[in-house]
């Protein structure tokens, strides 16, 4: 856990909830930063906020909802058990989405300062607690590990291959690979 | 599938399946040995309290199904943790009877689709895909700006049209068409291509619309229903064709494809399309020559039967009725008889019939053969049709003032329409009204000046108007488009702007039915998600914005609270009709109008000139048309098969084709046809084929069926959402009705007088 490691996360959480090019450009800068990856000079950015609306935002169908509940349940459907399991993480982390309900709580972007949050905390603590630990594995095993490796395929599937929007799908993956491996070897099931 | 609306089934499930009845019958003779022990430290536990569904866990709202159906569902929506977690019909309203249809039931399905649109959007080149989100601000930013561009270059407004019809029903919606009138004089598209020539028809007829409670039909003894299929579209009332049947009575289909409904009837005709005239007066001649008129009725409460006999004397013979609608004589006759003889006796005039050049003939023939059995005024009789009686709203949110010094349109008579409540106020200037079944034409012929912009909401154009060809050419000529919607339609494809928009859950208002008597409330249950707004907080939102870059130019009000806006919709006269003191009494479930008689038109005052029943209508001879219900040929064919385009069991129009519920069953269109037809193509069941006509074509699977008549070819509109791009609109051009101008502002659209070929790919 390590600076770099949050900046990451800010990175990718500000680029998942990017309503304009110059956000994505600057979110996409900051992921790439942390990744040593490069964005190709001369990116349009107008026509990656085309990409990015048509993956994750609308208006029309979108291929890849970067809501957990279109992947966790039954049926491709939002606010469904995944949004409120979210909601009951951050109630005890003591935080809450705004105006509850109005955007899913489990967006990725939400899900993502979450993360840092628990992660800060987890740093911050000499001896990190138990509980504290416990909930981010849960919440990296159990929630992001049931719901993020198809929103990732899906992305993958469906973004242009070595795009803006590609390389932070990539830094996701290779965030939440590195997250579960820890967790893996810290926290044995 | 396990999904909300099945979430009660689910709890109360939830019990059996953790313990199976054995394990279950073990556990209470275990809990019963507890109850002799002292115990000290555990105290009783009910599995039942702690798995069963729980009333009191959820927030339980009251809401109204806003489509265009017949049976305008009094829902009771369970909310939990602000989502709403399922739905089901009240048993409040003996109507809806706690159950709702298959579309009902996927409503939740609808707030919660990933696919929604959920911001409002800017799209940089039409059907680019290249979208862009813009925050309100910017986008009304946009509006406003080229309103203002409008009036400056046309020195009116006129140039700025507005294309809604019947998407969402709940009475303050009617605050679109008063975001128009509150910006200036505009062009409305109007008229409808629902159920015009029949509106017509029954006016000359009866003075009104006016259709007797559809929970009489328990009463009839006999039951024709003709030309319409509640089987899919009014699921409500088959429970009244039913028990009608198990009390005796004989229920007779009429219907040129045997629909479920038809299924179950004890009668099925399958008449030549169109030909329901004919078959009407041969029944009518029939019924006069033995002697069957209710000659009370006539006389009494009627004018102008003596003309109408002796047109059918003199022009009409059941083998002639046979001959042009292909039903065997002795069946005419013998159907004839038995409506004439049961008492009462009642026919349903669906709007299928009417959709045709010669639909209004039609329905006054059919009237007429209710009128002289003496089944009009009667409780379980009447020509049912629909009615507006418990519409009685105010209109608040419809009734805007233009902004002083408006200049519009001089000769016309403004907006008209069969929802159209302003009640025709004279003004100097008006809107300009082009006819909205020829949408496409309108706004490709309309000069002086030209539609520069057009406004959609509660419409979806390109899945609805006709000749879906002519449609993208003409809205290509247009400088702006802006479609307000819940989701991405060809529609909004062909828009530059889309604004996000509620779904019922998300916003107060007030629904009535065109078909039965309830009226109930709806209110917001849910916070509304992401960055929708309901169409009247759109219009304050313009407002706001139009009178901040120009001071005075829009009178709507900017500050709106929906739920305010849905009390000022209330007046005595419906507390009085509905028996209420105050319409927070509604939040207790939907409420009944209190009928005098559950027959319309008991009193025999009718709505016509003369005050009674006009076989002979000089009014209807006055605006074009035989004052007789003369037989009125239907359009010709200009292809080798009839086209018939009707409503999908899965859907209403375009709405909830696209929802995942909806497509487990209904996965993708097809074209019905019978087996000999398709011999004779060389065209196998499921084979692709192409269906085409002068309008355009569609390439579809087909499905061989003996249901559908021999040179006819059905597809089931409309549209099926992300990935297909169906739309029987490519085949049904924009030919008139022969009726609907009287009372809606334009005549109705010939859907089913359409004809086409068909080859396989």
């Amino acid at each position: 856990m390590n600076d770099g490691c949050i900046a990451s996360l800010e990175g990718l959480r500000d680029f998942f909830c990017a309503s304009s090019a110059i956000d994505l450009k600057d979110a996409a800068g900051r992921i790439a930063e942390s990744v040593d990856a490069a964005i190709l000079p001369g990116t349009d950015w107008t026509a990656v906020e085309y990409e990015f609306n048509r993956l994750f935002v609308g208006p029309a169908a979108i291929p890849a909802p970067p809501y957990a509940s279109a992947y966790c349940e039954s049926d491709r459907v939002l606010m469904g058990k995944a949004a409120l399991e979210a909601r009951q993480l951050y109630h005890r982390l003591g935080l809450a989405v705004p105006q509850e309900g109005v955007i899913p709580d489990d967006h990725v972007a939400y899900e993502l300062e979450a993360m840092i949050v628990l992660k800060s905390a987890l740093r911050a603590e000499a001896s990190s607690s138990p509980d504290t630990q416990a909930l981010h594995a849960w919440f990296v095993r159990e929630h992001l590990g049931r719901w993020l490796p198809h929103f990732i395929l899906a992305t993958r599937t469906h973004a242009s291959a070595g795009g803006v929007v590609a390389l932070a799908t990539d830094a996701l993956a290779a965030w939440f690979d590195n997250e579960l491996n820890t967790i893996a070897a810290s926290h044995p099931e | 599938m396990t999904g909300q609306a099945t979430f009660k089934e689910d709890c109360m499930s939830q019990k059996t399946r953790a313990l199976s009845r054995r394990q279950f019958l073990k556990g209470l003779s275990v809990a019963g040995a507890a109850s002799l022990l002292p115990l000290r430290l555990l105290m009783p536990y009910s599995a039942e309290a702690a798995t069963a569904f729980r009333e009191q866990d959820f927030q339980i709202f009251r809401n109204a199904c806003p489509r265009n159906c017949y049976d305008t569902c009094s829902i009771k929506t369970y909310v939990k943790d602000g989502v709403v977690k399922f739905i089901e019909g009240a048993q409040e309203s003996t109507f809806t009877k706690g159950g709702l249809c298959v579309k009902g039931y996927a409503y939740p399905r609808r707030v919660y689709s990933p696919d929604r649109i959920k911001y409002p959007m800017v799209q940089d080149g039409r059907r680019t895909g290249n979208w862009r989100r813009v925050s309100w601000d910017e986008a009304m930013d946009r509006i406003a700006k080229k309103i203002l561009e409008i009036k400056e270059k046309d020195g009116n407004l006129l140039g700025m049209g507005l294309s809604k019809y019947s998407g969402n029903f709940g009475i303050t919606n009617y605050g679109v068409e008063g975001m128009m009138s509150s910006l200036g004089y505009t062009t409305r598209f109007v008229g409808t291509p629902c159920w015009p020539a029949g509106i017509d028809a029954q006016n000359y007829d009866l003075g009104d619309m006016w259709c007797n409670d559809p929970e009489d039909m328990v009463k009839s003894r006999f039951v024709i229903i003709w030309g319409a299929n509640p089987a899919w579209c009014s699921v409500h009332s088959m429970k009244y064709v039913n028990e009608a049947k198990r009390r005796g009575a004989k229920v007779v289909v009429i219907d040129p494809i045997f629909t479920q409904t038809a299924a179950k009837g004890d009668v099925y005709w399958q008449p030549e399309t169109s030909s329901d005239g004919a078959l009407a007066l041969g029944m009518a001649r029939h019924i006069l020559d033995q002697g069957l008129v209710d000659t009370d009725f006539v006389n009494t409460h009627a004018i102008g039967f003596a003309e109408f006999a002796a047109y059918l004397r003199e022009n009409v013979t059941v083998e002639w009725a046979s001959q042009v609608s292909g039903i065997p004589a002795v069946q005419i006759r013998e159907v004839a008889e038995e409506f004439a003889t049961a008492d009462p006796a009642t026919i349903w005039i669906g709007y299928g019939m009417q959709r045709h050049t010669n639909g209004g003939a039609s329905v006054r023939a059919i009237d007429a053969l209710v009128a002289m059995t003496g089944n009009v005024g009667k409780e379980g009789g009447g020509a049912r049709y629909g009615h507006l009686r418990t519409w009685g709203f105010n209109y608040h949110a419809l009734l805007q003032k233009q902004p002083e010094g408006s200049t519009g349109f001089i000769g016309a008579t403004g907006p008209k329409g069969e929802f159209d409540f302003t009640k025709g106020e004279a003004a100097s200037f008006t809107d300009r009204t082009v006819n909205i079944n020829k949408t496409a034409q309108a706004i490709l012929d309309t000069k002086d000046p030209v539609l520069r912009m057009l406004w959609v909401s509660c419409k979806n154009p390109f899945a609805q108007d006709f000749d879906r060809p002519k449609l993208e050419k003409a809205f290509d000529t247009l400088e702006m488009v802006v479609s307000v919607e819940q989701f991405f339609t060809e529609t909004v494809n062909n828009s530059d702007i889309v604004l996000p928009v509620t779904t019922l859950f998300e916003e107060w208002t007030v629904n009535a039915s065109y078909w039965h008597y309830w009226v109930g409330i709806n209110e917001q249950a849910i916070t509304p998600m992401y960055e929708t707004k309901s169409n009247i907080e759109i219009a304050a939102l313009l407002s706001r914005k139009m009178n901040e870059l120009s001071p005075g130019s829009c009178t709507f009000p900017q500050d709106i609270d929906t739920r305010e806006w849905l009390e000022k919709e209330f007046n005595q006269g419906m507390y009085d009709y509905l028996g209420i003191k105050h319409w927070t009494d509604l939040k207790n479930g939907p409420v009944k109008a209190k009928l005098a008689s559950s027959a319309s038109w008991s009193d025999m005052k009718f709505g016509t000139p003369s005050g009674k029943y006009e076989f002979l209508s000089e009014l209807c001879q006055q605006n074009g048309h035989d004052a007789l219900p003369r037989y009125k040929e239907g359009r010709k064919a200009y292809d080798e098969f009839r086209l018939l385009t009707p409503h999908t069991k899965f859907g209403l129009h375009s709405q909830f084709v696209n929802l995942d519920w909806m497509q487990e069953f209904n996965k993708e269109p097809f074209l019905y046809m019978h087996p000999d037809d398709a011999q004779e193509k060389k065209i196998a069941d499921l084979d692709t084929v192409r269906v085409f006509n002068k309008v355009g074509e569609l390439k579809i699977k087909v499905k061989l069926t003996s249901n559908v008549a021999k040179k006819s070819l059905v597809i089931y509109e409309a549209w099926f959402g992300a990935g297909n791009d169906f739309n029987v609109q490519n085949l049904v051009d924009d030919e008139s009705s022969d009726m609907g101008a009287y009372k809606t502002g334009a005549p109705g659209v010939a859907i089913h007088g359409q004809f086409a070929n068909v080859e396989r790919v």
